[in-house]
């Protein structure tokens, strides 16, 4: 699984008893002991739309720029750009959806950089209604679930094991849809990057309790972690606490500059 | 019945366009027949490659760019390397430009 933005951990504690503790380590001999699990939320996919307020011709455009496909039959198409690493769907009516992206900050700048490719060829680009329409994120739990016990307690999931592996855990406040496997991944898609963040917090106090046991130790595969990096160096907006999250690990020192996209025309 | 005209802007087609437009300046041929000797030319190309050609060559680069319209691929390598065998054939920068071999000419 692709390893993109690390949100800012989720933070959960279980009271043993009444008393209300400070979040910091549990090592106070004779108080209760509060647990304090902390989740790695990591964002694979931000989507989002905006138009261009003008008609395109999807022809000329397939024909004049780079990295584009043209797909007559659906009337449609696909561009690319390296930094951030995101794929465009351009209609002639001008909405564009822009996918690939790792955070709501690339995702915007990747907009503006398709909008400023089109403008290039000469279209009066307007970059109008611009709105992110769904996150995709991730989190492993470190332990196992019993789904099955689950979704015959709670009345919003929907399990269908013929169908899907997972159980579809739709909640409203915050608006997100989650996907609850047996192995202890969840996945989540929301609106907004913060509704993520909610949902698996809302999430976890309903499913601890149906703790299956620890889940199997990952081997680290090493073409893994080197796609995590490579990633990370297609990203423009990278916050600290995601550079000192990769800090430990090697960094690739054969990702250079001169690997991406500059503004300059690729013909 | 028409074959891709993809193979008259290769060094041969080029040569036959050109001894085409000397012998159409000197009067020797119509512009028709120039015409016909070029339709002919396409059609009997891309029935030798698709028939009389069993090697292979096979190449790796960075891709710089691609493009994908009517059926076209046009790609820009950078730092290709072209393997044949017992041949390797080393280069900065390559133009390919590909049209889909299963539905050509019937």
């Amino acid at each position: 699984m692709a390893e993109g933005v690390i949100l800012q951990s989720a933070h959960h504690h279980q009271p043993v008893a009444s008393q209300m503790m400070p979040l910091q380590e549990p090592a106070v001999a004779e108080a209760p002991v509060e647990v304090e699990v902390n989740l790695d939320i990591s964002i694979s996919n931000v989507v989002c739309s905006f138009g261009t307020k003008c008609h395109l011709n999807l022809k000329k455009i397939a024909m004049e720029g780079s990295n584009v496909e043209y797909h007559r039959q659906h009337g449609m198409l696909n561009m690319r750009i390296r930094r951030p690493r995101t794929t465009a769907s351009v209609w002639s009516s001008g909405k564009i959806t822009c996918t690939g992206a790792m955070s709501e900050e690339d995702a915007k700048i990747a907009a503006r950089r398709f909008a400023r490719k089109i403008q290039k060829m000469g279209y009066k680009v307007k970059f109008t209604n611009f709105r992110v329409v769904n996150v995709l994120g991730t989190c492993s739990l470190p332990f196992c679930l019993n789904i099955d016990k689950f979704s015959r307690e709670h009345k919003e999931a929907s399990y269908e094991p013929e169908l899907h592996p997972g159980v579809t855990y739709k909640i409203k406040d915050p608006k997100a849809t989650l996907k609850i496997f047996s192995t202890g991944s969840i996945t989540v898609t929301a609106p907004r990057v913060s509704n993520v963040q909610s949902a698996i917090e809302y999430i976890y106090p309903l499913v601890v309790d149906f703790n299956a046991g620890p889940r199997p130790e990952k081997l680290i595969n090493p073409e893994q972690l080197l796609n995590k990096h490579k990633r990370l160096a297609n990203r423009v907006h990278v916050s600290q606490d995601e550079i000192d999250q990769y800090e430990d690990s090697e960094f690739d020192s054969e990702l250079e500059e001169s690997d991406f996209d500059s503004e300059e025309s690729q013909d | 019945m028409s074959a891709y005209q993809l193979y008259r802007n290769t060094t041969l087609g080029q040569c036959l366009q050109e001894s085409l437009d000397e012998l159409i300046q000197m009067g020797q041929i119509t512009p028709q027949l120039a015409l016909k000797v070029l339709l002919q030319i396409d059609k009997a190309i891309n029935n030798a490659l698709a028939t009389r050609v069993k090697s292979r060559v096979s190449f790796k680069g960075k891709l710089n760019t691609y493009r994908f319209c009517d059926n076209v691929w046009t790609f820009v390598l950078n730092t290709a390397e072209f393997k044949d065998v017992g041949e390797i054939a080393k280069v900065d920068k390559v133009k390919i430009v590909a049209c889909d071999g299963k539905s050509a000419d019937k």
